[in-house]
Order: C-alpha cells, then sequence, then structure tokens
C-alpha cells in the first residue's frame, strides 16, 4: 500500500509539468489547448528514443522539452497565422502528432525502456528505490518549472502574454502584439507538456503512441483540484505550487480508488465526472450562497419587519 | 500632427449589405488640438476612430501622424504613436491584473518587452503619486485586481493610461457613454484635466451634443461617413444643442 502511495506521488510529481503547461493556456492565455493530447506523446516518444539509441538520459529529457516546444509552435502557427480557432488548431496539431509519433518512434506504435538508464537511474545508483528517486527527482523538476514559470510571469513579456490572455484589446492597445504572445504561450506551455512526458515515458518503462489519451482532462483535473484545494486564495506563486499539489492529490485519488476495487477501464470516465463536477462547482456555490442569503434575509425581516408589507409576508409565511 | 486624406471604408463590398461608413474623410488635426466628433449611430465615428488606431484597414487613404504614415501598420505597432480609452469601461484595462501591472503595462507602451521585472519599485511609487492625483483613492488599492473597481475607476484608470508615454495622439471613444450620469460627469472633467495637464491632441467621439460643445476647441458632424458640419474656435463655442439639432436635420437627405 505505502509503496502504491509512493508511486502515486512520484507519477503526480512527474505530471505536473504537463499540468504546469495547461496553466499557461487554460488559465493564463485563455485557450483550451489540445495539443497537450499530442506533445506529451511527443515528448516521452523522443526521449524513449533517444534512450534508447544509448543517449544521455537527461539530454533526452531536454530533448523531449524542446520537441513539446515544437508542437506548441506548429498549433500557435495555425491559430495566429492561418486564423484557425483555438480549440480546432489544438485538435489538427494532436491528430498530426499521433502520426508523427509513431514516425519518432521509427514506425513502432510503443518502445520499451526495460532496464536501461534513464534520469531516475542517477539516484537509484545512491540506493534509493526507483519510486524514491522518482519523487526526489520529480520534485526537483517540478521545483524548477514554478520556479522558471513564476519567474517568466512576473518579467515584461510574461505580463503581456497575461494581458494577452486576460484583454486581448486592451494588450494591443497597449501596443502588445497578441499573435506573438499567443505563439509564445503556446510554445512555453507545450514545452513543460513535453518534459513531462519524457519524465513520464523513462517513469513507466515505455512510450506508447496511446498514453497521452484523456491528458488534456487529467492536466484540467490537477489544476481545478489544485485551485480548489490548495489556492482559494493568494498569489501567483501559490497557484503554481496549487498545480504541482493538484497533480499529487489527482493521483493519489486515483490510487485509492483503484484500491477500493474501481476497474481500471473506467478510470477515464471517473476523471471526466471529476472535471465536470469541479467545473460546476464554482458555479454551484453561487447557487447555494444566493440561496443562503435569501432564506436569511427573508428570516429577517420575518423576526425585525420593518415595513407592514414585511409583516404581512411574516404572518403569511 | 494628424494627418487624414481621403480615408474610405466599406463594409460587405460586394454583398447584398455593402454599407458605406466612410467615404473619402479628410482631417487636420493641429498639435495639442481637442477635437469632438458628433454624429448619429452608423455614421462613421466609430470607424474613423478604429481605422486611426488600426483595427480595420482602410480600403482608400491614408493616415499620417507627425509626420509618420500609420497606414500599413499593425494595430499594435500604431500603439507606439497614439493611445485609446474604449467605450466599454472593461476594455480599456486587464481585469484580471492589478491596478499597479496595468499601469506598468501602460507604461511600456511602443517600448520592447523584454525578461526585465514587470514592474519596478520606483514605478510603483510614481504610480502611486499619479493615482493619487486622480482622487479616487486608487492610490491604496494598486494590488487590487482591476476587476473589482467600478466602470467609473476603470475608465479613469483607462485615462490615466492613455496619458502615459507622451502619446502623439488620444483617442477617446465614446468613453464615457455606458457611465451613470454622474459618473459620466466626472470621467469627463478627469478628461479635460489630464487632456489639458499633458497637453495632448485628442480627438473625442461622442453622440452627446452637450459633451461635444463643451469639450475641446473643434468640433466636427459626421453624417453618413462624411462630415457633414464643422467648427471652431468663437464659432464652436457660441453653439447650443438646439443648433446642432437644427445641423442634423437641415441637412437630413429627404426620406425614401
Amino acid at each position: 500500500m505505502l509503496n502504491i502511495l509512493l508511486g502515486a506521488v512520484a507519477l503526480g510529481l512527474l505530471w505536473s509539468m504537463a499540468t504546469l503547461g495547461v496553466y499557461m493556456t487554460y488559465r493564463v492565455l485563455d485557450v483550451a489547448d489540445l495539443t497537450v493530447e499530442g506533445s506529451i506523446v511527443l515528448g516521452a516518444s523522443v526521449a524513449a528514443v533517444i534512450i534508447q539509441q544509448g543517449g544521455n538520459p537527461l539530454k533526452a529529457t531536454l530533448a523531449a522539452m524542446a520537441a513539446g516546444m515544437a508542437a506548441g509552435l506548429a498549433t500557435g502557427l495555425l491559430h495566429t497565422l492561418l486564423k484557425i480557432p483555438s480549440l480546432l488548431a489544438g485538435i489538427l496539431s494532436m491528430i498530426a502528432l499521433y502520426s508523427i509519433n509513431i514516425r519518432v518512434m521509427l514506425g513502432t506504435s510503443n518502445i520499451p525502456l526495460l532496464r536501461l538508464r534513464t534520469v531516475f537511474s542517477y539516484l537509484q545508483g545512491a540506493g534509493l528505490s526507483k519510486n524514491q528517486s522518482a519523487m526526489l527527482t520529480g520534485g526537483a523538476f517540478a521545483g524548477l518549472a514554478i520556479a522558471a514559470v513564476y519567474w517568466f510571469l512576473g518579467t515584461e513579456l510574461g505580463c503581456a502574454l497575461r494581458a494577452t490572455g486576460n484583454s486581448p484589446q486592451m494588450a494591443r492597445a497597449q501596443g502588445i502584439d497578441t499573435d506573438a504572445g499567443k505563439l509564445l504561450g503556446y510554445v512555453l506551455a507545450n514545452g513543460l507538456v513535453g518534459l513531462s512526458g519524457g519524465l513520464i515515458a523513462q517513469y513507466l518503462g515505455f512510450s506508447d503512441v496511446q498514453m497521452g489519451s484523456g491528458s488534456i482532462v487529467i492536466a484540467l483535473a490537477s489544476l481545478i483540484i489544485g485551485e480548489v484545494v490548495f489556492a482559494r486564495s493568494g498569489g501567483r506563486l501559490r497557484a503554481l505550487c496549487a498545480m504541482v499539489l493538484g497533480s499529487v492529490a489527482y493521483r493519489l485519488i486515483i490510487a485509492l480508488v483503484f484500491e477500493a476495487g474501481m476497474p481500471a477501464t473506467d478510470l477515464k470516465l471517473f476523471t471526466a465526472l471529476t472535471v465536470a463536477a469541479a467545473l460546476y462547482l464554482p458555479t454551484a456555490k453561487q447557487q447555494v450562497g444566493q440561496k443562503l442569503s435569501q432564506r436569511k434575509e427573508a428570516k429577517q425581516r420575518a423576526e425585525h419587519p420593518r415595513t407592514l408589507q414585511d409583516l404581512g409576508k411574516g404572518h403569511n409565511g | 500632427m494628424l494627418n487624414i486624406q481621403g480615408l474610405s471604408k466599406t463594409w460587405g463590398r460586394d454583398t447584398m449589405d455593402e454599407r458605406v461608413a466612410l467615404d473619402q474623410v479628410s482631417l487636420q488635426l493641429r498639435k495639442g488640438e481637442f477635437l469632438t466628433v458628433i454624429g448619429g449611430n452608423g455614421s462613421g465615428k466609430s470607424t474613423l476612430l478604429n481605422l486611426i488606431a488600426g483595427v480595420h484597414q482602410p480600403d482608400a487613404g491614408r493616415i499620417y501622424l507627425d509626420g509618420v504614415d500609420l497606414t500599413a501598420l499593425p494595430e499594435h505597432r500604431r500603439a507606439a504613436h497614439l493611445s485609446r480609452v474604449f467605450q466599454d469601461p472593461l476594455l480599456g484595462s486587464a481585469g484580471g491584473m492589478t491596478v499597479e501591472e496595468n499601469l506598468a503595462l501602460a507604461a511600456r507602451r511602443g517600448r520592447r518587452r523584454g525578461l526585465c521585472w514587470g514592474i519596478t519599485s520606483a514605478e510603483r511609487a510614481s504610480f502611486k503619486k499619479m493615482l493619487a492625483q486622480l482622487e479616487l483613492g486608487l492610490e491604496e488599492r494598486m494590488s487590487s485586481r482591476v476587476g473589482l473597481l467600478s466602470g467609473g475607476q476603470r475608465q479613469a484608470l483607462t485615462l490615466l493610461m492613455a496619458a502615459m508615454r507622451d502619446p502623439k495622439l488620444l483617442l477617446l471613444d465614446e468613453h464615457t457613454a455606458a457611465l451613470d450620469p454622474k459618473t459620466a460627469a466626472r470621467v469627463l472633467a478627469l478628461t479635460n484635466r489630464i487632456v489639458g495637464e499633458y497637453g495632448l491632441t485628442t480627438i473625442m467621439v461622442t453622440h452627446s451634443m452637450r459633451d461635444a460643445i463643451d469639450c475641446g476647441g473643434r468640433l466636427i458632424m459626421m453624417r453618413e461617413g462624411r462630415i457633414v458640419y464643422a467648427a471652431e474656435g468663437v464659432q464652436k463655442n457660441g453653439l447650443k444643442a438646439a443648433d446642432l439639432i437644427g445641423k442634423f436635420q437641415s441637412d437630413a437627405p429627404a426620406a425614401c
């Protein structure tokens, strides 16, 4: 059981870069970028191929990130240069990446990494278990990713990017090239997703062309859990940390649900329902809040009538 | 300062809905001049502003500002030369960003944005002073999200942002139309103050005859994409709303 939980924490940390990437597009740029489904596999495939060919695992991981950035560039160009709506641009990239990923994996749909040196081998060599090493390595990458994203969003360029997502008309009026902003956002976001994919492949011990299916929903679930549970208030740093915590929390929840006996094939349904419920949460809170305040007011009026009309209502009610 | 030559724009060209929005409009503005533009719906006054700002491209004509040909520049590149306040208070500022972040974005209008911090502590101090002069208490809310401000406060903030970086031209697009009368009057008074203090060359589009007469030194009336009446100086100062309504009607084409 403990090992299952450790594994869940490790996997959550490795996924957290993808969640940070989705935060960049979904929250900062205000677009739902489906490229993620393909760019996470692209990262995994690039890392797997390089490691399989005897490449350095760290270099393979960075190459995964660069590949993700290229995928983001493609979506960004489809959206800004060809003026294709963002949702459709992401879907096109996602579909194209399916073929590209098979090409990257030298025509196969799966590359196993059994007994090969991965980025986690460094700490395993120092006597740690695989999960312990994955937790530490993943935690280090997640920490670096948080620091990088936090720093970037605070720079002039990052502020311009936030304005682009928040109010494009204002951004242009203040001299910001919103197309360039979106392009940069797509590139950085998918770079993070590719990095995540590269690390996940090394942890799972394989890259598979199907492994990205549903990843946008998983990242969104992590993002929303993070926001709702860990970042109801506070600044940007806290919001970014919440992305990592949300990713870990999601994996822990999934691990516990599996332990409780849910069939693995129901995972995607469960995740979709979780996201739907979480997206409804703000609306639900508003509705309940309204009802409560109405009830409170009616009660107050009945107890302390201010006008004759209130008195009438009190008697009737 | 501003020189507009034969500017034309037709919407839906070669379709059933073809509509001439702007028809060969030429207009010159001297440095420091404050022009008010009045006209009904569809008169072309907002199109004129949007063409100057670069939101749309003209079908014909050229726009020069201080000798620079703006006609081919995209919207964000023109921001280096001119600034804008929109009718909708939500459009002129980023609601999800703080007051100081919005000001910092405006302070970099027309400059290259790099990897330096988006806002410096020296800037914070100067923003605080600028906000205090608005007398809206915004200097105490510098790290509040702009989305939490009222419409009037947002327009005041947008005005301040528009006045930064010494723009050669300020475009006001019915910027008090979405506010309640009392707030609109306050924002208009603030507009006059800021335009005066910074000596800004200004074009203000409005559909309030009162405001068009009271503000600025020059007035033009537009209808069906043309300038149909112009007044300045003593002639403008002597105008009454009734005179303008008369102009509206006397020049109106026969109903068909």
